[in-house]
């Protein structure tokens, strides 16, 4: 290609990209960009006289014993919840991407709950894991004791991951699906041929084909579950004695109800930063075989 | 998978699985049926009016649809819909712009777009607020829409998805002389049926969900949206909770019908990408 | 794309329209409208703006309803942002300090005599502070007991007196109340908020402990002494013991007391109306105390500010007094929710509606209000530190509640107050 032309090309890549670029990149940079970075001022600003630059905040944030649980308790929370959701969502999707009769009924009863506002899926979960309610019937039923859940400082955390992975596991298990449903028949078929067992089936040939729709989901649930914070807020309020306090249901107590805005602020600088490492070790992880 | 028809085991357990995960969204919808008082009545032990309303009251059904509930619902969706209208082609064109397009700083952008999304738009809310007000944008759809366009989840989800699409296809596309904006319509679109579906859908639920950035910038009751009418049942000294389950309820019958019509997308499988095989 | 060409008549033409909507914008400059912050359910001062808007027809009023739990962040998020299109909100009382010292609410000083008239010296007080009047008080509070007719008939035991002067102890209360559960109720007793500070400041008022907050700011957190102890574990141990339920959020709380599993409640009087609804045979008494202690109820409610921001402080002002220092004004407030107006007059004929609704059951509701509100009523601490120190008690209360032990928790928050108070400039 003569040289003017390819200039000419790379022009054209240039402004096309403009035009297809634009209207986003202005929506993030107005709507994420601008405030982050005015919060992330308000975490470092400090008025009066002196050096106007302080990292006073995150000094308080480091000493405070509450903080640092918090972030105890998101990390073993993060630990915990993420396989556990996507292994729930594979194995649904593996079971809702075959033909069943009425699956498309199925697959939109299990996404349901994600529609319901957490608010209120708290409220009604929060019923379900009373003291005297339905689950502690079951319970009865199977002749078992019956449990505090929510009051238990033990307990309030793996109950909230319960009423996470019944709200979001159908969200998931449909993004899975639309991956599984992308995989062609012929390399099941072939694989079949040569004899390869259902299992191996699932480990040389699902695995890998779904391994870029694995990757957005680990790192897309992982990012929602770090933002988790009403059915804390409503349920335990991050109790009993802060056992189930995930870090933005702190940044939400001191920012909107203590009324610190610039604890808060700090503290959004800290979860963001772990996000940023935490997901650019996934994406490290992804980058194996395929460009993520 | 294979041909055979699935055993009758599968069949059952997907039943199972379904109706379980519905059984809290049922029990709240026939809430609503009963007397106030009749709510939790009947949790523990177990029995068959647990499921369905003892006694039966129209009262609280009529009290949600003749009252401003309704419109908090059309609401919701009025909004929703737009943010679907305008959000999935925004997001679709920068996923476009991330595979196909070459330019200097792509990968810097695109850093630069996931740090975006990794924000978490609760803790933005306030300074976010402070910029519309400024703007005059309180108490406006133009307000309740704006947040939820640029999504860099969805941007993300679409790049992903473009990159499966072949090099081929698009040279192909480009010696027949279409330009980038022919490419993107008419090669990369019609292939990406699922990530439009799952784009919207994570668009959707971003925006029916939404509660505190509703709240805050659309306090009249006029602008409120679903999620912030139903806790509006949540008083300082008594819920009414019939109302609220119900309300709940109802307010997830409309993305139930739009995504069981959806499903027919999901089904269709995919018999030629160009170079899958 | 139209020409670009400005024509002269053109020009004439949008001078006209621009000099037409001027002088149309002079014609309405009477129309002012005010934007009402509160969290009630939708439609509850109708009545009052419907009277109001045809006695003063240049002014509008906007309700703007927030769930309960989101009033405090809109506040805060709004004022704090100098937000100009909000004139008239609602106010918890014991947060006034905390809203007037982050320079949220405007001074009304000038309506103090007025205010003392219309409400008496106990809203006064609760909507004053440093001297200065920053809010018009709407309603009131107080707590009654609560028994269970048919459950104190089974145990065999003597109804409580609604007379103030025979006033039951706690330690005979709780008596009562285990003989109740052994007789077959599901509960002997329980506090209808479990979880807030509110239900429980009567009782370390009751032994002399303090309210928690000392010092000239009331900045100094005082929960650690041998009295709080005590008082705290005496509170553990109500849910410890299986008395009461844990685990049961206050907004289901009415109804398990509705539904005749609790003999004996300590809750507002707003619960009465619930209970009646339920026909269930119930009677009311006054607050317990603890014996070698003094008789002491909770108070406060409601008020409304106006913001500083505000471009029509007087009308903001002529529709909150309207609200709260006007006898039928109040009346009207009050129409649609079960609060007891701050207004005195409007208050008489409110409480003896409330007498009335519930037969035999309520018969003592306008005079143990009337008596509490009188002689035993303590408003909560007034410290700008309030709002945080609501909230972390309340943590505290929930996590007792649950089983934590004593000593730690109250030097727990004791540390999470001094850290908080800290922040506060």
């Amino acid at each position: 290609m003569p040289r003017w032309r390819r200039a000419l090309r790379r022009h054209d890549q240039w402004v096309a990209a403009a035009c297809f670029l634009v209207p986003a990149m202005l929506a993030v940079a107005f709507l994420r960009f601008m405030p982050a970075v005015l919060a992330v001022w308000e975490a470092i600003h400090v008025a009066g006289p002196g050096w106007p630059i302080s990292l006073r905040n995150f000094h308080f944030l480091f000493t405070d014993p509450d903080f640092i649980q918090a972030l105890r308790v998101t990390l073993l929370f993060s630990l915990v919840v993420n396989p556990l959701q996507i292994t729930m969502a594979l194995g649904l999707a593996l079971l809702l991407s075959r033909s069943l009769p009425l699956v498309g009924v199925w697959r939109t009863l299990i996404l349901l709950p994600v529609a319901i506002p957490q608010s209120v899926s708290a409220v009604i979960m929060g019923v379900v894991f009373r003291p005297d309610g339905p689950a502690n019937a079951i319970l009865a039923m199977l002749r078992l004791p019956p449990q505090p859940f929510l009051t238990s400082p033990l307990q309030a955390l793996p109950v909230i991951i319960l009423i996470l992975c019944w709200i979001g596991v159908g969200y998931w298990m449909t993004f899975l699906i639309a991956g599984l449903k992308e995989i062609p028949r012929a390399l099941y078929e072939a694989a079949e041929i040569d004899g390869a067992s259902g299992w191996q089936r699932f480990l040389h040939i699902t695995l890998p084909q779904l391994q870029r729709q694995l990757a957005f989901v680990l790192v897309a649930d992982t990012i929602a579950n770090f933002l988790i914070f009403a059915p804390v807020q409503i349920l335990t309020q991050g109790g009993p004695e802060g056992s189930s306090n995930l870090i933005m249901n702190d940044i939400y107590t001191r920012g909107f109800l203590y009324g610190d805005p610039t604890g808060a602020a700090a503290e959004t600088v800290v979860l963001v930063s772990v996000m940023l490492v935490i997901v650019s070790i996934q994406f490290r992880l992804m980058q194996g075989r395929h460009s993520v | 998978m294979s041909e055979r028809r699935p055993p009758l085991a599968l069949f059952l357990l997907a039943v199972a699985l379904a109706l379980s995960a519905m059984l809290p969204i049922w029990w709240a919808a026939i809430s609503a049926l009963r007397p106030s008082e009749e709510v939790f009545r009947y949790l523990s032990p177990i029995s068959v009016w647990s499921l369905w309303p003892r006694h039966v009251t129209l009262a609280n059904v009529h009290a949600l649809l003749t009252g401003s509930f309704m419109r908090a619902l059309c609401n919701s969706m009025l909004v929703t819909s737009l943010t679907l209208l305008i959000g999935l082609p925004l997001c679709a064109s920068a996923g476009f712009a991330f595979t196909a397009l070459r330019f200097p700083g792509r990968s810097v952008l695109f850093a630069i777009m996931v740090v975006g999304f990794l924000v978490p738009f609760d803790s933005v809310s306030l300074p976010l607020l402070q910029m519309f007000q400024v703007a005059g944008l309180q108490n406006s759809y133009v307000g309740l829409l704006l947040p939820a366009l640029g999504n860099g989840l969805a941007m993300f989800l679409f790049r992903q998805f473009f990159l499966t699409v072949p090099d081929e296809l698009r040279e192909a596309a480009m010696i027949d002389g279409l330009g980038w904006f022919g490419i993107f319509v008419r090669i990369y679109l019609p292939l990406s049926k699922r990530a439009i579906i799952a784009a919207g859908m994570i668009l959707f639920v971003f925006q029916w969900q939404a509660y505190l950035w509703p709240l805050l910038i659309a306090p009249s009751p006029d602008y409120h949206v679903a999620s912030v009418a139903i806790a509006q049942f949540a008083g300082q000294l008594d819920v009414d909770y019939a109302q609220m389950l119900g309300g709940a309820a109802l307010a997830a019958l409309p993305p139930m019908i739009v995504l069981l019509f959806l499903q027919r997308y999901f089904t269709s499988s995919i018999a030629a990408t160009g170079g899958k095989e | 794309m139209p020409p670009r060409t400005k024509s002269l008549r053109r020009r004439v033409l949008l001078a006209s329209i621009v000099g037409a909507t001027a002088v149309g914008r002079v014609g309405h400059a009477e129309t002012v409208t005010l934007t009402f912050l509160n969290s009630q359910p939708d439609h509850t001062f109708d009545a009052a703006i419907a009277e109001f808007q045809t006695a003063n027809p240049g002014i509008v009023i906007q309700p703007q309803q927030v769930p309960y739990a989101q009033l405090n962040a809109q506040i805060q998020a709004r004022l704090g942002s100098k937000d100009p299109s909000l004139d008239v909100f609602a106010v918890d009382e014991p947060r006034v300090p905390t809203y007037a010292a982050r320079g949220y609410l405007a001074d009304l000083s000038a309506y103090r005599d007025a205010t003392l008239a219309a409400a008496g010296p106990g809203a006064l007080r609760a909507t004053t502070w440093n001297g200065k009047l920053w809010t018009f008080p709407l309603w009131t509070t107080t707590q009654f007991l609560y028994y269970n007719v048919e459950l104190l008939k089974k145990a065999g035991l003597q109804p409580p007196s609604a007379d103030p002067a025979k006033r039951m102890t706690w330690e005979r209360l709780l008596d009562q109340a285990r003989k109740a559960q052994t007789a077959g109720a599901k509960w002997g007793f329980a506090f209808d908020q479990p979880d807030r500070y509110y239900e429980f400041q009567p009782l370390y008022e009751s032994v002399g402990a303090g309210p928690g907050l000392t010092g000239p700011d009331m900045l100094t957190p005082a929960i650690t002494s041998p009295a709080w102890v005590k008082v705290t574990e005496w509170f553990r141990d109500i849910y410890a013991s299986g008395l009461a339920p844990r685990g049961i959020p206050y907004e289901q709380m009415a109804d398990l007391f509705a539904s005749g599993q609790i003999a004996y409640m300590v809750g507002g009087p707003w619960q009465a109306a619930v209970i009646v609804r339920a026909h269930l045979p119930f009677g009311l008494a006054p607050e317990p105390y603890f014996a070698n202690g003094k008789p002491v109820t909770p108070t406060d409610s409601w008020a409304l500010g106006i913001s500083p921001y505000s471009q029509h402080r007087d009308a903001a002002v002529k529709f909150t007094s309207f609200l709260t220092l006007d006898a039928h004004g109040s009346q009207l407030a009050a129409s649609k929710v079960p609060q007891i107006p701050a207004n005195l007059a409007a208050a008489q004929a409110y409480l003896k509606v409330q007498s009335a609704s519930g037969g035999e059951w309520t018969a003592a509701f306008a005079d143990l209000v009337t008596y509490e509100l009188a002689h035993t009523a303590v408003s909560r601490p007034r410290s700008k530190g309030y709002v945080q120190f609501e909230e972390i008690m309340n943590k505290m209360y929930s996590d007792i509640r649950n089983g934590a032990e004593v000593a730690p928790a109250l030097k727990r928050a004791d540390a999470q107050l001094r850290a908080v108070f800290a922040r506060i400039e």
